[in-house]
């Protein structure tokens, strides 16, 4: 019967590439020997130790060692000519489930019709011939090529299960450990990875962290502790201690104390360096790693065993190390939320104090008449009014012009500038206060809103200017009040004409406070006498280029160039100015112009 | 008492060794396969105690095996693990469904596939 096995042959390697093929694998044993006949028993002998430890069957073994022997000393005979000098290269391995044994001789192969179709010798005496024949009969492929470093066979034969590819090769034993490593910790963080979605918070992402540790313990550790380090903010420490296994650095031990301190991992190994810690001395074995995330000591991961049979393996400490790794990610992360969750809530405050702007915080209208001219400009930097401003008539008709500033920003300022509003109001329709001073006003503004502020520590700046008009001269008086406030500019033509200063504290803070009023005359484009007041907030003033601050002079000196007749203009270089020499404006602007006509 | 014996099949010879070295650390003797077919063909002769199959084999797939062991009087009752990087529900679901004891999700870890081996082991046969 003629063997029928997979040839192949040719000038190149056949399967090159493949992972079946012309690739040698890592567990490839390697022999380089002469071309010496006296060489092979040694090297068989070795063959015939990798048959046994592979699994292949004994029924088998035999016919591969003769395989061997063939294949080699036709390799030896005719491939190196028996020349000592020259060398035959041996490899043999297993994979994919199949035995593999590759000779390499300096020769040029087999003539090819005897490559191609081997057949036994005649003569059955014959002491040679018969090598090709054994070779295709026994194996499942033979493929055999020529180049210009030799000849090369590689001998194939399928074993469905190999009880072991593994020869006991140390090197492929570190790689697969290393391996193996690899595999824990790419799984631990696709575990980690998970959970990062699927936690509801901080708190639960950290105890799946820690049931990523003790999910990988074998043995299971007698103790498992996490310990919180101060830098862990304390919005979110006392949530996090609540978390099983989960302990603040007050309660540390001083193994872990050191740990956190130093931000070096401690290992003890039934040595005496535990001896005198009061919780930890039970255990023989154990580590303490620091967390450590983003540069920052947060904690701190212990693991100790009472009875463990051998230390911690370079392996288990290496993963551990990993798993220290996601539980500083746990922890940086349950940091970031606390920020993010202030950012947040400072966000909708904002919006909030948006909406409360929007609608009870809009100037009205001025009152209109041909006595005079008022501009009511407003920017509000966090879109929030921390300032307000209104040009209002009193019960008896009297024009009431008014600034506030409230301290502070967000929902809290535009509540506290609503609440004056209301009480602005309903004080400003009682005809009793038209007729009292001005200052009188700012009292009674005052004892409202400290009944209510009081036990808030926040404050109002107030000015208000209440102008009367004598329609037989066409002049005006100006009372002018000042809780605090800014101070109010008054213009003639001939320039800054006077600027009052506050007569009283703010609003909200004494209830005993009085207020004085200042009052001035108006006159319409007479060079003695103001025409024009400036009422604003200090945050049309205050502002600085990072070295000096702009300041009241210059606002008063700018002013003095076309405020009187041209607010508008006034306004837009005063937003230009802060707007092109700061970075970062923090304060709302506001102004309010009056002239007299 | 004889060793027991965890039959692998795993197109992947570097993963195929991975759990021979997992298997024999643990204790226990392996028999590898690299596809399914020849698992299939030689599992009643190895009669394991425990099968671990990968999902994406050539030919029958890790759930057409599952089926097919569960279908044979010699193997319907070998518990058998199934490693797959697929994470659909349905694959999970078909899986379960076809009789597969346990589904690990690759990156695998070794400890806990151990874990899940010495578990399955463990109970009465």
């Amino acid at each position: 019967m003629e063997p029928s096995p997979q040839h192949s042959y040719g000038g190149h390697p056949p399967n090159s590439g493949s992972a079946s093929g012309f690739t040698i694998p890592l567990t490839c044993h390697r022999t380089r020997i002469a071309a010496d006949l006296t060489a092979l028993p040694t090297v068989r002998a070795s063959f015939a130790g990798f048959l046994a430890a592979s699994g292949v069957p004994d029924e088998d073994r035999p016919r591969w060692e003769l395989t061997f022997t063939e294949a080699t000393t036709n390799a030896i005979r005719h491939g190196a000519l028996e020349d000592p000098y020259l060398h035959i290269t041996l490899e043999w391995w297993a994979e994919d489930a199949e035995l593999c044994l590759a000779i390499t001789d300096p020769g040029s192969g087999p003539p090819s019709n005897l490559a191609h179709a081997p057949f036994l010798p005649e003569d059955p005496l014959a002491s040679s011939g018969r090598g090709l024949y054994i070779i295709a009969d026994f194996c499942d492929t033979h493929e055999h090529w020529s180049s210009p470093l030799g000849y090369r066979q590689i001998l194939r034969k399928r074993y469905p299960f190999l009880t072991t590819p593994l020869p006991g090769s140390a090197d492929l034993d570190g790689v697969l450990i290393e391996l193996a490593t690899a595999y824990e910790c790419m799984s631990a963080f696709h575990r980690f990875g998970t959970a990062l979605i699927s936690a509801n918070g901080p708190a639960s992402l950290l105890e799946s962290a820690i049931e990523n540790i003790a999910l990988v313990q074998q043995p299971a550790p007698d103790f498992l502790r996490v310990f919180l380090a101060p830098t862990i903010l304390p919005e979110i420490r006392d949530e996090l201690a609540t978390c099983r296994d989960v302990l603040t650095h007050e309660h540390a031990p001083p193994t872990v104390a050191n740990v956190l301190a130093t931000s070096s991992s401690t290992i003890w190994d039934r040595d005496s360096s535990i001896a005198g810690d009061p919780q930890l001395h039970h255990y023989s074995h154990g580590c303490a790693f620091p967390i450590i995330a983003d540069g920052k000591t947060l904690g701190c991961v212990v693991l100790a065993a009472r009875n463990r049979p051998s230390a911690f393996t370079p392996t288990e400490l290496s993963n551990l190390r990993t798993l220290t790794d996601l539980l500083g990610i746990a922890l940086a992360n349950a940091n970031l939320q606390v920020h993010r969750d202030d950012e947040s809530r400072a966000l909708r405050e904002l919006e909030i104090a948006a909406d409360i702007q929007r609608t009870l915080l809009l100037p009205p209208p001025a009152p209109t008449s041909p006595y005079h001219e008022i501009t009511l400009r407003h920017r509000s930097i966090y879109e929030v009014a921390g300032d307000y401003l209104e040009a209002r008539l009193d019960a008896h008709g009297q024009l009431v012009l008014c600034t506030i500033d409230v301290m502070g920003k967000g929902v809290s300022a535009a509540m506290l500038a609503a609440l004056f509003r209301t009480v602005f109001h309903i004080e400003l329709e009682r005809p009793e206060n038209a007729e009292k001073p001005l200052g009188d006003l700012l009292r009674t503004l005052n004892l409202a809103l400290t009944a209510q502020l009081e036990p808030l520590t926040t404050f109002i700046t107030c000015a208000l200017a209440r102008v009367k008009r004598d329609d037989a001269t066409g002049t005006a008086i100006a009372e002018i009040a000042s809780a605090g406030h800014c101070p109010v500019l008054a213009l003639s033509p001939a320039g800054p004409a006077a600027q009052i200063e506050p007569t009283g504290p703010p609003l909200g803070l004494f209830l005993d406070a009085e207020y004085t009023t200042t009052s001035l005359k108006l006159a319409p484009n007479n060079p003695d006498y103001p025409d024009t007041l400036l009422m604003v907030t200090d945050g049309l003033y205050e502002w600085n280029d990072g070295t000096t601050w702009w300041g009241w002079e210059n606002l008063v000196g700018l002013a003095a160039l076309h405020a009187r007749h041209d607010p508008d203009t006034f306004w837009n270089e005063i937003l230009e100015l802060a707007t092109c020499r700061t970075s970062h404006h923090s304060d709302d602007m506001t102004l309010l112009h009056y002239r007299i006509l | 008492m004889s060793t027991k014996k965890i039959l692998v099949a795993d197109d992947e010879a570097v993963t195929l060794r991975l759990h021979h070295l997992i298997i024999t650390r643990a204790g226990y003797e392996t028999a590898l396969f690299p596809d399914g077919a020849s698992a299939l063909d030689h599992a009643a002769e190895v009669a394991p105690d425990l099968a671990i199959l990968d999902y994406d084999l050539p030919g029958q797939n890790g759930l057409q095996l599952t089926q097919a062991f569960r279908a044979d009087p010699d193997l319907k009752d070998i518990p058998i693990i199934v490693v797959t990087g697929l994470r659909e529900q349905e694959v999970a679901q078909s899986l379960r469904d076809a009789g597969a004891n346990e589904i690990i999700l690759k990156p695998f870890s070794p400890t806990l596939l151990a874990k899940s081996m010495e578990q399955f082991l463990a109970l009465p046969a």
